[in-house]
Protein backbone atom coordinates (compact mmCIF):
# COMPACT_ATOMS: atom_id res chain seq x y z
CA UNK A 1 0.00 0.00 0.00
CA UNK A 2 1.75 3.25 -1.58
CA UNK A 3 -0.65 4.94 0.89
CA UNK A 4 0.73 4.26 3.88
CA UNK A 5 3.13 7.15 4.66
CA UNK A 6 0.19 9.74 4.11
CA UNK A 7 -1.85 7.49 6.60
CA UNK A 8 0.41 7.72 9.33
CA UNK A 9 1.78 11.46 8.33
CA UNK A 10 -1.60 12.93 8.42
CA UNK A 11 -2.99 10.50 11.37
CA UNK A 12 -0.55 11.24 13.35
CA UNK A 13 0.45 14.62 12.90
CA UNK A 14 -3.41 15.22 13.33
CA UNK A 15 -3.31 13.48 16.66
CA UNK A 16 -0.52 15.91 17.68
CA UNK A 17 -3.24 18.90 17.64
CA UNK A 18 -5.29 17.07 19.66
CA UNK A 19 -2.95 15.70 22.51
CA UNK A 20 -1.58 18.98 22.47
CA UNK A 21 -5.34 20.50 23.24
CA UNK A 22 -5.81 18.04 25.78
CA UNK A 23 -2.89 18.87 27.67
CA UNK A 24 -3.88 22.48 27.43
CA UNK A 25 -7.52 21.13 29.09
CA UNK A 26 -5.37 19.23 31.74
CA UNK A 27 -3.50 22.56 32.42
CA UNK A 28 -6.80 24.40 33.35
CA UNK A 29 -8.48 22.05 35.15
CA UNK A 30 -5.22 21.48 37.31
CA UNK A 31 -5.76 23.02 40.73
CA UNK A 32 -2.42 23.00 42.48
CA UNK A 33 0.82 20.96 42.03
CA UNK A 34 -0.59 18.00 42.80
CA UNK A 35 -2.81 17.61 40.17
CA UNK A 36 -0.05 19.37 37.49
CA UNK A 37 2.12 16.58 38.36
CA UNK A 38 -0.28 13.77 37.53
CA UNK A 39 -1.21 15.64 34.39
CA UNK A 40 2.34 16.60 33.52
CA UNK A 41 2.31 12.48 32.33
CA UNK A 42 0.05 13.49 29.24
CA UNK A 43 2.62 16.63 28.33
CA UNK A 44 5.09 13.57 26.52
CA UNK A 45 2.19 12.71 24.36
CA UNK A 46 2.11 15.78 21.83
CA UNK A 47 6.04 16.01 20.46
CA UNK A 48 6.50 13.02 19.74
CA UNK A 49 3.45 11.66 18.18
CA UNK A 50 3.90 14.30 15.95
CA UNK A 51 7.80 13.35 14.83
CA UNK A 52 6.82 10.09 14.03
CA UNK A 53 4.31 11.84 11.52
CA UNK A 54 7.08 13.63 10.59
CA UNK A 55 9.32 11.16 9.73
CA UNK A 56 6.64 9.65 7.72
CA UNK A 57 6.03 12.32 5.44
CA UNK A 58 9.75 12.65 5.00
CA UNK A 59 9.63 8.62 4.09
CA UNK A 60 7.69 9.10 1.30
CA UNK A 61 9.96 11.51 -0.28
CA UNK A 62 12.15 11.06 -2.99
CA UNK A 63 14.69 13.43 -1.14
CA UNK A 64 13.93 13.21 2.35
CA UNK A 65 16.84 15.87 3.19
CA UNK A 66 16.60 18.80 0.42
CA UNK A 67 12.64 18.42 1.68
CA UNK A 68 13.46 19.52 4.89
CA UNK A 69 15.01 22.14 4.04
CA UNK A 70 13.21 23.88 1.12
CA UNK A 71 9.57 22.56 1.21
CA UNK A 72 8.54 26.03 2.24
CA UNK A 73 9.82 28.11 -0.70
CA UNK A 74 6.62 28.44 -2.67
CA UNK A 75 4.14 29.99 0.07
CA UNK A 76 3.07 32.13 -2.58
CA UNK A 77 0.80 29.24 -4.17
CA UNK A 78 1.79 25.78 -3.35
CA UNK A 79 -0.51 25.09 -0.38
CA UNK A 80 1.76 22.11 0.65
CA UNK A 81 4.48 24.54 1.41
CA UNK A 82 1.89 26.14 3.61
CA UNK A 83 1.14 23.16 5.04
CA UNK A 84 4.78 22.47 6.13
CA UNK A 85 4.89 25.83 7.24
CA UNK A 86 1.79 25.63 9.37
CA UNK A 87 3.13 22.30 11.19
CA UNK A 88 6.74 23.37 11.33
CA UNK A 89 4.73 26.52 13.71
CA UNK A 90 2.70 24.10 15.72
CA UNK A 91 5.52 21.65 16.54
CA UNK A 92 7.78 24.27 17.85
CA UNK A 93 5.20 25.90 19.75
CA UNK A 94 4.29 21.82 20.94
CA UNK A 95 8.02 21.35 22.06
CA UNK A 96 7.87 25.00 23.80
CA UNK A 97 5.13 23.82 25.56
CA UNK A 98 6.39 20.41 26.33
CA UNK A 99 9.25 21.88 27.72
CA UNK A 100 7.79 24.50 30.25
CA UNK A 101 5.65 20.96 31.45
CA UNK A 102 8.40 18.57 31.59
CA UNK A 103 10.99 20.83 32.91
CA UNK A 104 9.01 22.37 35.88
CA UNK A 105 11.49 22.80 38.96
CA UNK A 106 9.01 21.46 41.35
CA UNK A 107 6.82 18.75 39.66
CA UNK A 108 8.41 18.40 36.18
CA UNK A 109 9.60 14.33 35.07
CA UNK A 110 13.29 16.08 33.99
CA UNK A 111 13.02 18.37 36.83
CA UNK A 112 16.38 16.41 38.08
CA UNK A 113 18.19 18.08 34.47
CA UNK A 114 21.09 20.71 35.15
CA UNK A 115 20.45 24.36 34.29
CA UNK A 116 16.93 23.80 32.09
CA UNK A 117 14.57 24.06 34.83
CA UNK A 118 16.39 27.10 36.52
CA UNK A 119 15.60 28.67 32.93
CA UNK A 120 11.99 27.20 32.55
CA UNK A 121 10.81 28.46 35.92
CA UNK A 122 11.29 31.98 34.68
CA UNK A 123 8.87 31.19 31.93
CA UNK A 124 6.47 29.17 33.81
CA UNK A 125 3.89 32.42 33.59
CA UNK A 126 3.66 32.04 29.82
CA UNK A 127 3.04 28.11 29.77
CA UNK A 128 -0.56 28.66 29.14
CA UNK A 129 -0.07 31.48 26.43
CA UNK A 130 2.38 29.28 24.89
CA UNK A 131 0.02 26.44 24.93
CA UNK A 132 -2.87 28.49 23.78
CA UNK A 133 -0.88 29.43 20.34
CA UNK A 134 0.01 26.33 20.12
CA UNK A 135 -3.58 24.87 20.37
CA UNK A 136 -4.35 27.66 17.26
CA UNK A 137 -1.75 27.04 15.73
CA UNK A 138 -2.71 23.20 15.39
CA UNK A 139 -6.00 24.27 14.42
CA UNK A 140 -4.79 26.39 11.59
CA UNK A 141 -2.36 23.66 10.57
CA UNK A 142 -5.99 21.03 10.80
CA UNK A 143 -7.44 23.83 8.35
CA UNK A 144 -4.26 24.44 5.65
CA UNK A 145 -3.66 20.77 5.84
CA UNK A 146 -7.23 19.80 4.75
CA UNK A 147 -7.22 22.45 2.25
CA UNK A 148 -4.12 21.10 0.50
CA UNK A 149 -5.96 18.45 -0.44
CA UNK A 150 -8.83 20.21 -1.22
CA UNK A 151 -7.30 20.34 -5.26
CA UNK A 152 -9.18 20.38 -8.29
CA UNK A 153 -7.47 17.28 -9.48
CA UNK A 154 -8.51 14.94 -6.96
CA UNK A 155 -12.37 15.79 -6.77
CA UNK A 156 -13.33 12.88 -3.95
CA UNK A 157 -10.98 14.93 -1.32
CA UNK A 158 -12.44 18.33 -2.50
CA UNK A 159 -15.28 18.30 -0.39
CA UNK A 160 -15.75 19.68 3.45
CA UNK A 161 -15.70 15.62 4.58
CA UNK A 162 -11.76 16.72 4.36
CA UNK A 163 -11.87 19.26 6.83
CA UNK A 164 -14.43 16.65 9.31
CA UNK A 165 -12.18 14.24 8.54
CA UNK A 166 -8.72 15.97 10.03
CA UNK A 167 -10.36 17.93 12.89
CA UNK A 168 -12.25 14.52 14.15
CA UNK A 169 -8.93 12.80 13.84
CA UNK A 170 -7.26 15.05 15.58
CA UNK A 171 -9.58 15.68 18.69
CA UNK A 172 -10.77 11.78 18.98
CA UNK A 173 -7.99 10.31 18.77
CA UNK A 174 -5.82 12.86 20.30
CA UNK A 175 -7.60 13.88 23.26
CA UNK A 176 -8.33 9.90 24.13
CA UNK A 177 -4.63 9.17 23.35
CA UNK A 178 -3.62 11.85 26.37
CA UNK A 179 -6.77 10.34 28.71
CA UNK A 180 -5.35 6.71 27.63
CA UNK A 181 -1.89 7.69 28.72
CA UNK A 182 -3.26 9.51 31.99
CA UNK A 183 -5.42 6.49 33.12
CA UNK A 184 -2.32 4.21 33.01
CA UNK A 185 -1.15 6.58 35.52
CA UNK A 186 -3.99 6.57 37.21
CA UNK A 187 -4.06 2.29 37.21
CA UNK A 188 -0.58 2.59 38.31
CA UNK A 189 -0.57 5.33 41.15
CA UNK A 190 -3.99 6.12 42.17
CA UNK A 191 -3.43 8.08 44.88
CA UNK A 192 -1.52 10.87 42.76
CA UNK A 193 -5.38 11.32 41.04
CA UNK A 194 -7.34 14.64 42.52
CA UNK A 195 -10.91 15.46 41.20
CA UNK A 196 -9.80 17.19 38.22
CA UNK A 197 -8.54 13.85 36.57
CA UNK A 198 -12.50 13.18 37.02
CA UNK A 199 -13.31 16.55 35.08
CA UNK A 200 -10.76 15.50 32.28
CA UNK A 201 -12.46 12.42 31.94
CA UNK A 202 -15.96 13.94 31.52
CA UNK A 203 -14.20 16.40 28.77
CA UNK A 204 -12.96 13.44 26.84
CA UNK A 205 -16.31 12.12 26.91
CA UNK A 206 -17.67 15.21 25.64
CA UNK A 207 -15.22 15.59 23.06
CA UNK A 208 -15.66 12.12 22.03
CA UNK A 209 -19.49 12.38 21.63
CA UNK A 210 -19.54 15.56 19.02
CA UNK A 211 -16.93 14.12 17.51
CA UNK A 212 -18.67 11.02 16.73
CA UNK A 213 -21.31 12.77 15.50
CA UNK A 214 -19.06 15.46 13.73
CA UNK A 215 -17.80 12.04 11.67
CA UNK A 216 -21.17 10.85 11.23
CA UNK A 217 -21.75 13.62 9.24
CA UNK A 218 -18.81 13.89 7.11
CA UNK A 219 -19.02 10.46 6.88
CA UNK A 220 -22.79 10.94 5.06
CA UNK A 221 -21.22 13.75 2.99
CA UNK A 222 -18.24 11.64 1.92
CA UNK A 223 -20.43 9.24 0.82
CA UNK A 224 -23.08 11.55 -1.47
CA UNK A 225 -20.25 13.37 -2.30
CA UNK A 226 -21.35 17.00 -1.95
CA UNK A 227 -19.68 18.46 -4.81
CA UNK A 228 -17.21 21.35 -4.78
CA UNK A 229 -16.20 21.60 -8.65
CA UNK A 230 -19.80 20.56 -10.59
CA UNK A 231 -17.94 19.29 -14.39
CA UNK A 232 -18.69 16.17 -15.66
CA UNK A 233 -15.12 14.43 -14.78
CA UNK A 234 -15.50 15.81 -11.18
CA UNK A 235 -18.67 14.06 -10.82
CA UNK A 236 -16.99 11.05 -12.71
CA UNK A 237 -14.33 10.67 -10.44
CA UNK A 238 -16.32 11.09 -7.80
CA UNK A 239 -18.30 8.48 -8.78
CA UNK A 240 -15.75 5.92 -9.30
CA UNK A 241 -14.35 6.75 -5.62
CA UNK A 242 -17.58 6.28 -4.09
CA UNK A 243 -18.03 2.96 -6.30
CA UNK A 244 -14.77 1.59 -4.76
CA UNK A 245 -15.05 3.23 -1.40
CA UNK A 246 -18.67 1.35 -0.86
CA UNK A 247 -18.14 -1.56 -2.84
CA UNK A 248 -14.62 -2.20 -4.00
CA UNK A 249 -11.47 -2.82 -2.90
CA UNK A 250 -11.57 -0.48 0.01
CA UNK A 251 -14.97 -1.39 1.03
CA UNK A 252 -13.83 -3.67 3.69
CA UNK A 253 -12.23 -0.61 5.62
CA UNK A 254 -14.73 1.27 5.22
CA UNK A 255 -17.34 -0.12 6.81
CA UNK A 256 -15.00 -2.09 9.65
CA UNK A 257 -14.22 1.60 10.53
CA UNK A 258 -17.61 2.31 10.73
CA UNK A 259 -18.04 -0.60 12.73
CA UNK A 260 -14.94 0.19 14.84
CA UNK A 261 -14.29 3.80 14.88
CA UNK A 262 -17.97 4.40 15.46
CA UNK A 263 -20.05 1.40 17.00
CA UNK A 264 -17.68 0.49 19.24
CA UNK A 265 -16.28 3.68 20.00
CA UNK A 266 -20.14 4.41 21.51
CA UNK A 267 -20.57 1.66 23.17
CA UNK A 268 -17.23 1.87 25.19
CA UNK A 269 -18.26 5.83 25.53
CA UNK A 270 -21.49 4.73 27.07
CA UNK A 271 -19.83 1.97 29.29
CA UNK A 272 -17.14 5.11 30.58
CA UNK A 273 -19.70 7.43 30.96
CA UNK A 274 -21.72 4.65 32.96
CA UNK A 275 -18.47 4.47 35.23
CA UNK A 276 -17.91 7.99 35.80
CA UNK A 277 -21.71 8.04 36.98
CA UNK A 278 -21.06 5.62 39.84
CA UNK A 279 -17.67 6.98 40.26
CA UNK A 280 -15.79 3.81 39.56
CA UNK A 281 -12.96 5.36 38.30
CA UNK A 282 -10.46 2.41 37.97
CA UNK A 283 -13.42 1.33 35.87
CA UNK A 284 -13.58 4.51 33.18
CA UNK A 285 -10.04 4.38 32.81
CA UNK A 286 -10.04 1.19 31.52
CA UNK A 287 -12.89 2.18 29.57
CA UNK A 288 -11.19 5.49 27.96
CA UNK A 289 -8.00 3.25 26.95
CA UNK A 290 -10.58 1.17 24.80
CA UNK A 291 -12.13 4.03 23.32
CA UNK A 292 -8.97 5.30 22.76
CA UNK A 293 -7.87 2.40 20.67
CA UNK A 294 -10.71 1.76 18.93
CA UNK A 295 -11.07 5.92 17.76
CA UNK A 296 -7.33 5.02 16.81
CA UNK A 297 -8.06 1.95 14.65
CA UNK A 298 -10.98 3.42 13.07
CA UNK A 299 -8.98 7.05 12.05
CA UNK A 300 -6.22 4.57 10.46
CA UNK A 301 -8.72 2.94 8.62
CA UNK A 302 -10.91 5.76 7.73
CA UNK A 303 -7.79 7.50 6.21
CA UNK A 304 -6.34 4.08 4.10
CA UNK A 305 -9.92 4.70 2.41
CA UNK A 306 -10.14 8.53 1.67
CA UNK A 307 -5.77 8.08 0.34
CA UNK A 308 -7.24 4.78 -1.49
CA UNK A 309 -10.36 5.23 -2.73
CA UNK A 310 -9.42 8.42 -4.54
CA UNK A 311 -9.86 8.52 -8.40
CA UNK A 312 -7.69 11.31 -9.88
CA UNK A 313 -9.00 13.97 -12.10
CA UNK A 314 -6.55 12.27 -14.93
CA UNK A 315 -8.02 9.05 -14.92
CA UNK A 316 -11.70 10.30 -16.40
CA UNK A 317 -10.53 12.73 -18.02
CA UNK A 318 -10.22 10.84 -21.53
CA UNK A 319 -13.83 9.08 -20.75
CA UNK A 320 -15.25 12.39 -20.93
CA UNK A 321 -13.32 14.07 -23.61
CA UNK A 322 -16.24 13.98 -25.96
CA UNK A 323 -18.61 16.06 -23.61
CA UNK A 324 -16.32 18.57 -22.39
CA UNK B 1 5.85 35.67 -29.15
CA UNK B 2 4.25 32.16 -30.27
CA UNK B 3 2.31 30.39 -27.37
CA UNK B 4 3.00 26.53 -28.30
CA UNK B 5 0.29 24.26 -27.33
CA UNK B 6 -0.83 20.71 -28.42
CA UNK B 7 -3.58 19.66 -30.48
CA UNK B 8 -5.63 16.68 -30.88
CA UNK B 9 -8.63 15.92 -32.63
CA UNK B 10 -9.44 12.59 -31.46
CA UNK B 11 -12.09 11.92 -34.59
CA UNK B 12 -9.02 10.78 -36.48
CA UNK B 13 -6.85 9.34 -33.91
CA UNK B 14 -6.17 5.68 -34.91
CA UNK B 15 -4.43 4.88 -31.51
CA UNK B 16 -1.30 3.29 -33.31
CA UNK B 17 0.73 5.14 -30.29
CA UNK B 18 3.13 6.30 -32.23
CA UNK B 19 3.41 9.33 -30.80
CA UNK B 20 3.79 6.76 -27.21
CA UNK B 21 6.80 5.66 -29.15
CA UNK B 22 8.49 8.37 -30.19
CA UNK B 23 8.55 9.93 -27.91
CA UNK B 24 10.06 8.08 -24.97
CA UNK B 25 12.84 7.36 -28.34
CA UNK B 26 13.13 10.84 -28.77
CA UNK B 27 13.78 11.66 -25.40
CA UNK B 28 15.47 8.30 -23.64
CA UNK B 29 12.17 8.08 -21.40
CA UNK B 30 12.83 4.45 -19.41
CA UNK B 31 10.72 1.59 -19.73
CA UNK B 32 7.85 2.19 -17.19
CA UNK B 33 7.24 5.85 -17.46
CA UNK B 34 5.38 7.66 -19.89
CA UNK B 35 5.31 11.21 -20.98
CA UNK B 36 2.83 10.43 -23.31
CA UNK B 37 0.10 8.22 -23.47
CA UNK B 38 -2.61 6.48 -25.61
CA UNK B 39 -5.49 5.67 -23.71
CA UNK B 40 -8.82 3.43 -25.13
CA UNK B 41 -11.66 4.31 -24.10
CA UNK B 42 -14.63 2.38 -24.53
CA UNK B 43 -18.00 3.64 -23.37
CA UNK B 44 -21.93 3.16 -23.95
CA UNK B 45 -24.49 0.26 -23.78
CA UNK B 46 -25.08 -2.48 -27.09
CA UNK B 47 -26.13 -1.75 -29.76
CA UNK B 48 -25.13 2.11 -28.85
CA UNK B 49 -21.22 1.90 -28.12
CA UNK B 50 -18.23 4.07 -29.05
CA UNK B 51 -14.64 3.36 -28.54
CA UNK B 52 -12.11 5.89 -29.06
CA UNK B 53 -8.55 7.22 -28.49
CA UNK B 54 -6.98 9.95 -26.89
CA UNK B 55 -3.29 10.77 -26.93
CA UNK B 56 -2.82 12.05 -23.62
CA UNK B 57 0.33 14.19 -22.01
CA UNK B 58 0.54 17.56 -20.17
CA UNK B 59 -1.31 19.97 -21.94
CA UNK B 60 1.27 22.89 -21.14
CA UNK B 61 -1.67 24.89 -19.43
CA UNK B 62 -2.04 28.50 -19.26
CA UNK B 63 -2.02 28.50 -15.33
CA UNK B 64 -0.16 25.32 -14.55
CA UNK B 65 -1.60 23.74 -11.61
CA UNK B 66 1.18 21.51 -10.88
CA UNK B 67 3.78 25.00 -11.00
CA UNK B 68 1.33 26.56 -8.34
CA UNK B 69 1.31 23.24 -6.32
CA UNK B 70 5.41 22.45 -6.60
CA UNK B 71 6.40 23.62 -3.13
CA UNK B 72 10.17 23.75 -3.86
CA UNK B 73 9.18 25.91 -7.29
CA UNK B 74 10.67 23.07 -9.44
CA UNK B 75 8.49 23.37 -12.40
CA UNK B 76 8.59 26.93 -13.92
CA UNK B 77 6.97 27.67 -17.26
CA UNK B 78 8.98 29.40 -20.44
CA UNK B 79 7.87 32.62 -22.17
CA UNK B 80 6.61 30.55 -24.96
CA UNK B 81 3.89 28.39 -22.75
CA UNK B 82 6.04 25.33 -22.17
CA UNK B 83 6.07 24.49 -18.55
CA UNK B 84 9.21 22.64 -17.56
CA UNK B 85 10.74 21.06 -14.26
CA UNK B 86 14.23 20.96 -12.50
CA UNK B 87 15.08 17.49 -11.83
CA UNK B 88 17.37 18.68 -9.58
CA UNK B 89 15.03 21.01 -7.41
CA UNK B 90 12.44 18.38 -7.27
CA UNK B 91 12.21 17.07 -4.20
CA UNK B 92 9.59 13.95 -5.35
CA UNK B 93 7.08 14.74 -3.16
CA UNK B 94 3.65 14.08 -5.50
CA UNK B 95 1.92 17.41 -5.10
CA UNK B 96 2.52 17.92 -8.75
CA UNK B 97 0.90 14.69 -10.09
CA UNK B 98 -1.92 14.83 -7.21
CA UNK B 99 -2.87 19.16 -8.76
CA UNK B 100 -2.34 18.09 -12.35
CA UNK B 101 -6.02 17.49 -13.90
CA UNK B 102 -4.85 15.43 -16.99
CA UNK B 103 -2.58 13.08 -14.50
CA UNK B 104 0.83 14.52 -16.71
CA UNK B 105 3.48 14.52 -14.37
CA UNK B 106 5.24 10.90 -13.45
CA UNK B 107 7.15 9.23 -11.04
CA UNK B 108 9.94 7.01 -12.57
CA UNK B 109 10.45 4.22 -10.59
CA UNK B 110 13.04 0.87 -10.92
CA UNK B 111 15.15 2.68 -13.26
CA UNK B 112 18.26 1.34 -14.66
CA UNK B 113 21.78 1.63 -13.06
CA UNK B 114 22.82 5.27 -14.99
CA UNK B 115 19.52 7.05 -14.46
CA UNK B 116 19.07 5.75 -10.50
CA UNK B 117 19.59 9.33 -9.29
CA UNK B 118 15.96 9.59 -11.04
CA UNK B 119 14.45 7.27 -9.01
CA UNK B 120 11.02 8.62 -7.60
CA UNK B 121 12.15 12.22 -9.07
CA UNK B 122 9.06 13.75 -11.20
CA UNK B 123 9.30 13.79 -15.06
CA UNK B 124 6.98 15.10 -17.47
CA UNK B 125 6.75 16.48 -21.21
CA UNK B 126 9.28 18.86 -21.92
CA UNK B 127 7.63 19.20 -25.50
CA UNK B 128 10.95 17.80 -26.64
CA UNK B 129 13.30 20.46 -25.06
CA UNK B 130 14.62 18.68 -22.51
CA UNK B 131 15.22 14.62 -22.61
CA UNK B 132 14.24 12.30 -19.52
CA UNK B 133 18.46 12.62 -18.71
CA UNK B 134 18.55 16.46 -17.67
CA UNK B 135 21.98 18.48 -18.30
CA UNK B 136 22.40 21.71 -17.31
CA UNK B 137 25.84 24.20 -18.16
CA UNK B 138 28.30 25.94 -16.37
CA UNK B 139 25.37 28.52 -15.21
CA UNK B 140 23.08 25.81 -13.86
CA UNK B 141 20.94 26.57 -16.66
CA UNK B 142 18.90 23.33 -17.94
CA UNK B 143 20.03 22.75 -21.42
CA UNK B 144 17.26 22.94 -23.96
CA UNK B 145 16.97 22.15 -27.72
CA UNK B 146 14.84 23.48 -31.02
CA UNK B 147 10.64 22.62 -29.62
CA UNK B 148 10.06 20.04 -32.36
CA UNK B 149 7.73 17.18 -30.61
CA UNK B 150 8.79 13.97 -32.20
CA UNK B 151 4.98 12.91 -31.08
CA UNK B 152 3.31 15.00 -33.32
CA UNK B 153 5.70 15.15 -35.63
CA UNK B 154 5.36 11.16 -35.78
CA UNK B 155 1.59 10.83 -35.95
CA UNK B 156 0.17 8.36 -38.84
CA UNK B 157 -2.76 10.68 -39.20
CA UNK B 158 -1.95 14.56 -38.32
CA UNK B 159 -4.51 13.64 -35.11
CA UNK B 160 -1.80 15.53 -32.49
CA UNK B 161 -0.27 19.01 -33.50
CA UNK B 162 1.44 21.28 -31.91
CA UNK B 163 2.72 24.63 -32.57
CA UNK B 164 1.63 27.69 -31.90
CA UNK B 165 -2.09 27.90 -30.54
CA UNK B 166 -3.19 30.72 -32.56
CA UNK B 167 -2.46 28.85 -36.04
CA UNK B 168 -3.95 25.80 -34.85
CA UNK B 169 -6.95 27.35 -33.56
CA UNK B 170 -6.96 28.81 -37.17
CA UNK B 171 -6.56 26.01 -39.07
CA UNK B 172 -8.54 24.15 -36.67
CA UNK B 173 -11.63 26.42 -37.54
CA UNK B 174 -10.38 26.49 -41.21
CA UNK B 175 -10.64 23.23 -41.53
CA UNK B 176 -14.39 22.60 -39.03
CA UNK B 177 -15.89 25.28 -42.12
CA UNK B 178 -14.71 23.22 -44.98
CA UNK B 179 -16.47 19.90 -43.15
CA UNK B 180 -19.47 22.01 -42.62
CA UNK B 181 -19.78 23.08 -45.71
CA UNK B 182 -19.17 19.54 -47.30
CA UNK B 183 -21.97 18.27 -45.28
Amino acid sequence: MSEIPYVIFTVFSQTAVGALIAVLIADFLAKGNEDAQFFETGAWVPVPVAVIGMIAMLSHEARPLQAMMTMNTNLATSWLSREVLALTSFVILAVIYTVLWLFEPSYGSLKWFPVIPKITEKFMALRKPVGILGALAGLGYLGVSARSYMMLGMPAWNQPSTVLYFLVTSLLVGVTAVAAVLSVKYLVKKKEAGKPFTSFLWATVGIVLVMVVVLGVALYSNITMVPLAGTEAARSAQDAAREDMLAGEHAPFLWLRVVIGIGLVLVCLAALAVALVKNSIAKASFMVMLVFACAFIGEILGRIVFFGANVPLGEVIPCVLSSL
Amino acid sequence: MSILKFGFDRDICIGCAACEVACKTANGVPHGTRRRRVITVERGEYPAVEKYFVSMGCMHCTIPACERACPVKAIFKREDGIVLHDKDKCIGCGYCGWACPFGAPQYPHDLPADLKEYEGIMDKCTFCVVPFKQEKDANGVIIQSEPKPSCATSCTTKALNAGDIREMTTQERAARSLIEVQV
